[in-house]
């Protein structure tokens, strides 16, 4: 489908939202919570922050939860029942919408779709990801963390997102950028104006810091580079830059059980992590932080987009924003530039 | 920004023991990604010890990096510290994870470190109200022990009464056990096992945390409500008696798990019970170290 322009005013926006919850969806929006952001359940349309930059968790956890259930088993007798995790995902989502997320936010989704559907399609990351719609909300002012420009998106991009909104004085302009998006609205049509592209302003320049192509070529170069054991000898390995990324997707299969039940489970994992890559004999291949900080960058910037063509990074900012030590990982990126 | 006169002192106490031989590391702060964020710098060349600086914005217990492998290489190594952060010093001296011999510790006074996250969105006074609750009682604003102390600049933190730090222990406390536990069930659900708990703090410093060890599982590895309760619970064990109250664990946790209003209610009880509070004297013995006939024993029936 081609994308489709609307006008919608910001009472009648108000109108939507309040509407599509009282027909039973799910709202996940910006809410205020323990002096912080994060996204949660809204029951209100007042109860969203809108003006808030970006919460300071990601959505992450409705494509790949914290903790999935891959399947269940139980014995009886000599009898062994099995259940399929997959049947309890099966249409998650479905009347779930994500509403007043960023471009950045948004972008996350297909990048990740890609390595989920790579070797082995994930059913249970596709099942969420082909029922949850999201509509996001162009960012006016992207403050000093945000890089997304940078990592081929923009503070207005539309890459992921099922409905676009810019913010224009009180009304927005709704870019639907397909089937997704345009069968959520339908119901509602009349609360929206249909407007050919013309009429929505123009991408403002925004302008690139550095070229994360460079940031690249540095990385191609300089595995052994002192620049990593000594830089991120600041780094304590707690894992937030890894959990609070829209992007980062690594988790862990466990099983827990019993003599008479059990499961086997995908909760997340990080690379930050000492054991991630400890070997049963002993070895770790990535023996201190500045190894591991390294392979974050290696496979944001370097290895996924080798075999992807997409960087693993939506220059969201949140890892530096919530880095307990405060290691900027645009500073870092650009400090990589700057050297190749 | 320009030096102020306690960067001028630290960044001269780190030159004189670099140069001296006396330490191969200065562990101190520098200024961060923002104006009002500080981050920790690692200091071996005198000429990069003019990057040193302190303002209420070192939020960071430096002492966690003295468990770490990489920064226990250098040997001898200078530490810039806080009063409450250099009482995790002295707990790793007391629990023979450092030796006394081979730290300089830098000790800056400290009327309050303002709490990040609004310091972020440009909060610059230091007052009892924007400072961490660990700062309104704090005790040690001139650190316990230290061989350079650098004085404060700031004006001391006036305290009228009126915010009351960890008001929520004494309501938690007035809770039925329902209510408590429906509580921290709410608390707990936000958890996502990334341990930022456990990295953050200078006295998490095991090789192998028990979450790791998997013959046999102890805890479970999920993020629901089992999990998510075993892992928090055992941490808080684990830290009673120890905790020194930096805070760096409810700082660095990315979901606001308030997590020092329990390591704050286990010092008050340990105080109670066993008249010890953690990381005050580097020869006293860990309270949970020692056996003494004048413990109580009234729960053995």
């Amino acid at each position: 489908m081609e994308e489709k322009y609307f006008e919608i005013s910001g009472e009648n926006l108000k109108s939507f939202i309040e509407r599509i919850i009282a027909d039973d969806f799910e709202v996940i929006a910006p809410i205020d919570k323990d002096g912080d952001t994060f996204y949660g359940k809204i029951n209100r349309f007042e109860e969203a922050n809108l003006d808030i930059l970006l919460p300071k968790m990601s959505y992450k956890e409705y494509l790949l939860p914290k903790t999935e259930t891959l399947f269940e088993y139980s014995f009886s007798g000599v009898n062994t029942d099995i259940k399929d995790g997959l049947e309890s995902v099966a249409g998650a989502n479905q009347k779930r919408v994500i509403f007043g997320g960023r471009p950045c936010d948004a972008g996350a989704g297909p990048i990740m779709e890609k390595v989920f559907n790579w070797d082995f399609k994930d059913e249970f990351f596709n099942e969420r990801f082909k029922n949850l719609t999201i509509v996001s909300i162009a960012c006016e002012k992207p403050d000093n963390y945000c890089f997304c420009t940078e990592m081929q998106l923009s503070p207005e991009s539309s890459y992921g997102s099922d409905v676009l909104l810019k913010k224009a004085g009180d009304k927005y302009f709704a870019i639907v950028t397909g089937e997704k998006g345009l069968n959520l609205i339908k119901p509602y049509i009349n609360l929206f104006k249909e407007i050919t592209k013309d009429k929505v302003p123009a991408e403002n320049d925004w302008k690139k810091l550095f070229e994360i192509e460079k940031t690249k070529s540095f990385l191609d170069k300089n595995f052994e580079h002192n620049y990593f054991q000594q830089r991120f000898l600041s780094c304590i390995g707690c894992g937030v830059c890894t959990y609070t990324c829209p992007t980062c997707h690594c988790f862990d299969i466990q099983d827990e059980g019993n003599l008479k039940e059990g499961r086997r489970i995908r909760n997340w994992d990080s690379c930050q992590f000492g054991i991630f890559t400890l070997h049963t004999s002993g070895h770790n291949p990535r023996v201190t932080q500045g190894d591991r900080y390294r392979q974050r960058l290696m496979h944001k910037f370097k290895i996924y987009s080798e075999k992807f063509d997409k960087y693993l990074c939506v220059g969201c900012g949140r890892c530096s924003r919530n880095c307990p030590e405060d290691i900027d990982i645009k500073e870092v990126a650009k400090d990589l530039a700057d050297m190749a | 920004m320009a030096n102020t006169k306690t960067d001028e002192k630290l960044q001269k106490i780190a030159k004189d023991l670099l140069e001296s031989g006396e330490v191969s590391l200065i562990i101190g702060y520098t200024k961060g990604s923002n104006s009002q964020r500080m981050r920790p710098l690692f200091v071996t060349r005198t000429e990069d010890a003019d990057k040193l600086s302190f303002s209420p914005n070192a939020v960071q217990d430096l002492a966690v990096f003295l468990k770490k492998a990489e920064v226990k290489k250098f040997g001898k190594i200078g530490i810039v510290v806080k009063g409450c952060d250099e009482k995790a010093v002295n707990a790793l001296i007391q629990e023979y994870q450092i030796s006394r011999d081979n730290i300089k510790i830098i000790g800056v006074e400290c009327n309050g470190v303002i709490r990040q996250n609004i310091a972020d969105k440009g909060e610059t006074n230091v007052s009892e109200s924007t400072v961490y609750d660990k700062c309104l009682i704090c005790e040690e604003h001139i650190p316990v022990l230290y061989d350079f102390l650098v004085e404060s600049e700031e004006p001391k933190l006036v305290l009228s009464g009126k915010v009351k730090p960890y008001s929520e222990i004494a309501r938690l406390e007035s809770m039925s056990s329902e209510e408590k536990n429906a509580f921290w069930a709410n608390e707990f659900d936000k958890c996502i096992k990334c341990y930022a708990c456990r990295q953050a703090c200078p006295l998490c410093y095991c090789s192998r945390c028990i979450v790791e060890k998997n013959t046999p599982q102890w805890i479970d590895t999920n993020s629901e409500e089992t999990g998510n309760a075993q892992w928090n619970l055992i941490r808080a064990y684990h830290l009673s008696g120890r905790c020194i109250g930096c805070g760096e664990c409810e700082r660095a946790c990315p979901v606001n798990i308030p997590l020092m209003l329990i390591n704050e209610k286990m010092a008050i009880d340990v105080y109670n019970m066993f008249g010890y509070k953690s990381g005050l004297d580097i020869n006293a013995k860990p309270v949970f170290g020692v056996f003494s006939e004048n413990d109580f024993n009234d729960f053995i029936k």
